[in-house]
This record gives structure tokens, sequence and C-alpha cells, in this order.
């Protein structure tokens, strides 16, 4: 099933003055369940596209479906909105709210959502377990490891059972063991909740994780299909 | 909604040290505003409460025009009924009768313009204390007799027992005159007083000035001045307007009140001032705290979370600044504030000199109304949520793309 369909997506900064086109004329799918890396080198427009397909951005040009919803002309409030009920995300520095604690930063989203208390501990437990932080619950972000940090930030983007998580280069911050483990349980909680993952990434290593790989340069896609080394 | 108070008391505890530093500025204003505007409304109260209990009461009785024009003529008749009704009424505390009028005052080569109270010695003892203020013999134990302050024996070289004239004009234009012997000297904290009045008994007055079943007012002291209206309304039927007339005691201390005004107005332009600056540390503080949440902020908006509940984050975290600074503030300052009430500061030297030719005692008293307390704590609440306006403009404008990539 087509989670995300995108047509003609194109992104100019400065149009006025120095126009840059980081997305040029994108035209895409992302189905049910996908574990997909977009992959390109620095500059080549990566963060650009997930953050349009997050809503983060507004498109200077073509239009981003989601479950069948076109969400290129939204509101900034209602993408908002938009995003708590449909989209998780990881992001390459952790940024988990340092005030809260690690079981606090996963149920944050589900208490945004008016979730039951019940419910959120449940559900907040089986994740954080799952990605095998049950035990760092109670420690605030600066007493977790970077790889800690990022697992409990992964917890946090499947807590609302989001239709997808954006993640922006996840592993960039992480050593070569927190890498593989990080991957090896996105790989699981995507196989486990079949949640579509779309993260980007210039690692070789992560890449050869992925099932479907997203090749992009100069804002457009380059290349599509599955890794040569999976 | 809970969350939002959860994160807005820790987010406020992030950076300890420059917490505890806004804390204190609020707090220390607040005690510094609390104990000004306390001396401030302390002396106020102070200034009307001796003019009112030694003079104009919290409501005057007298005949109708003497207000404009304080002659003998203007004199009222007494009205034993109305008496009556304000003796039986419980709210009324005592009536003060009073013949006033100007006369010289002469003994040997001395002679001197003096105001002439015809009063009831035991009333005027409790409206204004006489009795302890004698120096010398006592506050007007027979008729006939005169009880002078200290400065007119000094001036007019009398001592008790000593006869002093007493010439004016009484009642319909009549000459008054009469010989006096000296019973009692008095020392009045208002310094005026010392110089200028002579006691009589209301009888003796009236033997003076012609003026047989007259006076020139009745002061009526309330158990609670704000019980004034109820007064009003009790007697308004049986005051024959066409002979009387009441003055309240705005109107009866109307310089006082015009003076108090001015002087209000310029006290709270000073702790508008202080507030002012405190209001700066309270602005920057806040802004401190959202520019460098900036990012943490950016990412709670893109994973959901709405501006609206992030502004509210930010705006309880200036509350709970107020309250805790204030409250900090109020609880230190009461004791002093209590302290300095009953303890009032007592001027010497050439102040209480001042004072006294004020006819005003040399105390400054510190107000315990908890009105004006409340007021600092609302204040300080307001000029929070004031200097919170400017970053919550920050949230609103917020681009989160940039932020979340370090590029703003």
């Amino acid at each position: 099933m087509e989670v995300i369909k995108i047509r003609s997506l194109k992104k100019i900064y400065n149009p006025d003055t120095v126009p840059v086109h980081a997305v040029d004329g994108i035209d895409t799918e992302f189905q049910s369940g996908e574990f997909t890396a977009i992959v390109g080198p620095s500059g080549c427009g990566k963060t650009t596209f997930l953050n349009l397909v997050g809503g983060l951005e507004s498109p200077t040009e073509g239009e981003i479906f989601i479950n069948g919803e076109n969400i290129s002309h939204k509101k900034k409030s209602q993408m908002t909105d938009f995003r708590l009920h449909n989209i998780g995300f990881v992001f390459q520095a952790y940024n988990l709210i340092p005030v809260m604690s690690a079981y606090e930063n996963v149920a944050f989203i589900m208490e945004l959502l008016g979730r039951p208390q019940s419910e959120i501990k449940t559900r907040v437990m089986e994740l954080l377990d799952a990605m095998g932080v049950a035990d760092k619950a109670g420690q605030r972000p600066h007493q977790l490891s970077g790889g800690q940090q990022q697992r409990v930030a992964v917890a946090r983007a499947l807590a609302s059972k989001p239709k997808f998580i954006l993640a922006d280069e996840p592993t960039a911050n992480l050593d070569s063991h927190s890498t593989e483990t990080l991957l090896d349980l996105m790989l699981k909680m995507n196989e486990k909740e079949g949640t579509t993952i779309i993260f980007s990434t210039h690692d070789q290593r992560v890449m050869n994780k992925a099932r479907r790989l997203v090749q992009m340069d100069d804002g457009k896609i380059v290349g599509n299909g599955k890794p040569e080394a999976n | 909604m809970k969350k939002i108070f959860i994160l807005a008391w820790r987010n406020l505890w992030r950076n300890k040290k420059r917490t505890a530093i806004t804390l204190a500025s609020i707090t220390f204003a607040v005690i510094i505003a609390t104990f000004m505007r306390g001396m401030q409304l302390g002396s106020y109260e102070k200034m009307l409460n001796d003019a009112m209990r030694s003079t104009s009461g919290h409501l005057g009785i007298m005949g109708k025009d003497y207000w404009d024009d304080k002659s003998l003529i203007n004199s009222m008749p007494i009205d034993d009924e109305l008496g009556a009704i304000l003796e039986k009424n419980d709210l009324v505390q005592i009536t003060i009768p009073k013949i006033t009028s100007g006369c010289l005052a002469s003994f040997g080569d001395a002679t001197r313009g003096v105001m002439v109270l015809g009063v009831d010695p035991e009333k005027e003892d409790f409206q204004s204390g006489m009795k302890n203020k004698m120096l010398e013999g006592e506050f007007l134990n027979s008729d006939h007799s005169i009880v002078i302050g200290k400065d007119l024996a000094k001036y007019l070289k009398a001592g008790i027992g000593d006869s002093v004239v007493l010439l004016g004009q009484g009642y319909q234009g009549v000459t008054a005159a009469g010989l006096y012997p000296i019973t009692g000297i008095f020392s009045h904290p208002l310094g005026q007083l010392n110089k200028r009045v002579v006691y009589i008994t209301i009888p003796t007055a009236e033997e003076l000035f012609f003026m047989y079943g007259r006076l020139s007012s009745n002061s009526i002291i309330l158990h609670d001045y704000t019980d004034e209206d109820k007064i009003v309304e009790a007697i308004a039927e049986k005051l024959d307007t066409g002979l009387y007339e009441m003055k309240d005691w705005r109107v009866m201390n109307k310089e006082i009140l015009q003076g108090i005004e001015s002087d209000n107005f310029f006290g709270v332009i000073m702790i508008g001032i202080l507030y002012m600056v405190i209001g700066f540390g309270i602005f920057g503080t806040i802004l401190m705290m959202t520019m460098e949440r900036r990012k943490e902020f950016s990412v709670m908006i893109a994973i959901g979370m709405k501006r609206r509940k992030l502004l509210s984050v930010i705006i309880v975290e200036a509350v709970y600044m107020a309250i805790i600074g204030s409250i900090l503030g109020l609880i230190l300052a009461f004791p002093l504030v209590l302290f300095y009430h009953f303890n009032p500061i007592e001027f010497t030297g050439d102040t209480a000199e001042l004072y006294y030719q004020l006819n005003m005692e040399p105390i400054l008293p510190v107000s315990i109304k908890p009105g004006y307390m409340v007021s600092q704590f609302l204040v300080v609440l307001v000029l929070s949520l004031v200097a919170s306006t400017l970053p919550l403009n920050t949230i609103l404008k917020l681009d989160i793309v940039k932020v979340i990539r370090g590029r703003q």
C-alpha cells in the first residue's frame, strides 16, 4: 500500500536572488512497511527532501500525498497537528527534551495526543524494552550515552504508531557499534510494527542495511532500487 | 495541561544560578516596594487619623454655611433629639461637641491670637488624650478656667494660677471678654496646638461667646469609618437641612487628601521605576531562557507540539518566577512591615520640628493593610506576563528547519 506519493516536487531557496534548487522535480512513492535509505553526497538535497515529506517545509512546486491526503498546501498549524498524528521524527543530534526522563520523552507525544495514562505506560515501557533501554527509563538524556539517547529517540518516534518515520542521518553522531545496534533495532521495529521508515545517510554500512536505496544528486533522484550489497 | 506545569517548573531550574538571581531581584524589589509603599500609606493613614481624631472626626454636623464661614453667627442650635439618636447608635463611638472661635489671649504685656476651643473635657480627652498631655495642672477640672499649650504659656510668660484675658467677638457680634485662670498647661505632639490653642469647657464658652444652647460643630467618631454611609442614612431624616449640614472626613480634610494625592503620585512613580528595572531583569531572563532553547522548541514543534502550548510553557515559567519571587518578597517584608507598624520610625531634630509645624506627630508608622501588599504581587505578575511577550513572539516566528539545522 502506498503511504507517500510525491509528484514534481521542487524546493527552491532564494528564488529572487541566487536560486538554489535543493529539490528539483522529484516523483516517487514509498510503500507501507518500507525501510528506505535516501543517500547521496552532502548538499544533494536529502535533508530538504525529508523536511518536505515531513511537512517541516513547504514545497515551491509539486505535491506530496500522505495516505492520499495532499499536505503541500496545509497551514503551519495544520501541519503541526498532521505531524503529531502521522509522522515520527528521529534527528541526527537525538534532540531529546533535556528536562524529561527517557520515559517522559517517549510518553510526551502520546500525552500530546491525549492518550490515557495506562495506555501510555504500557506502550512506552514496551518500546523502551524493545530498544534495550528499559532500565534507563528514569534517566535524563545527559545521563545516557549517544547510542542510548538515539534509541530513546527512535522509541519516541514510534510511540504514537505513526504512518512513517523520517530519520535524518540518525547514525551520524554514533560510533560503529552503536550504529549497528541502532539499525538492527530499527529494522526489528520496522518488521514488528510494520512502520515505514525513511532515513538519510551517506554511510555505506548504513546503506547496506536498507531494503531500498534512493540515490539523490543535485536535488534529483538519480537512482532507485535495492542495495547491491544487501 | 499538567505536563505544561511540570515542564515549566523543570525548565525554571535548568540554570539554577540564573533563576536564583532573577528570583532574588524580584524578591528584593518586592521587599523594597512593600516597605516603601507601606511607609507611604502608613504616613497617609497617620495624617488622616491625626486629623480625624484630633479635629474633624469621621463625620461633622455643623450649622448651615459654617463650613464656608466659620464664624459663630453660623453656629448651630443643639438638637437634643438628633444627639440622642447618635448616642444610641451602636456604630457611633462618641460624639464630640465643640465651640470654636478666635480670640486674643493676653497676659501682662504679651498678647497672641489664639483658637479657643470649648469642649466637653471627658469627650475631648477621649478624642485627643489631653489628660495624658498635661505638663502641669489638670485638664479642665472646673468651669471658668483655661488650659493652654506650653508654647503659649512661654510666650505669655504665664503659669498655673495666672489669669489670662480672652477677648474676641461672640455670637451675633457681641463682645466676648473674660478673665480666666490657667489650671493646666499641655504639651501636644501637634506643634501648632501648643502655640495657638486655649481649651475651656462648653459652659464657659457659652458664657464667653454668649451663645447658650449652641455649638460650632459636633464631630462624630465611628468605630469603623466605613460605616459612615449607614450613619448618614440613619440621621438623614432627622437632620433639618435648613439649619444643619453634614460633612464627611474627605470634605473636612480636603487639603490633606490633596496633599496625599500629589505625594502618592510621586511615590507610585518611584515604585514604578523600581519595578521597571525589575521588569527588564525578568524580561532578560525569559528572553535568554527562550533563545537558548530555540532548538529544543523547534524539535518540539517538529514532533507535533503546537506553538500555542509552547507559549503557555513560557508564560507558566514567567508566572512561576513572579509567584515565587513576590511571595518570598512578601514573606520577608511582612515582619519588617509589622515591626515598623508597631514601632514607628520617630523623627528628631529639624524633621521633627517640621512635622510639629505641620501639626503632625513626628512618627512614621508603616501600614499593614493587606491591599497594597496584594497589589505588589499583582504588579510583579503583570510585569512578568508583559516581559514574556517578546520571547513569545520569538516562538511564533521560529523557523524550525533553520534552527534544527543550526542556521539560525
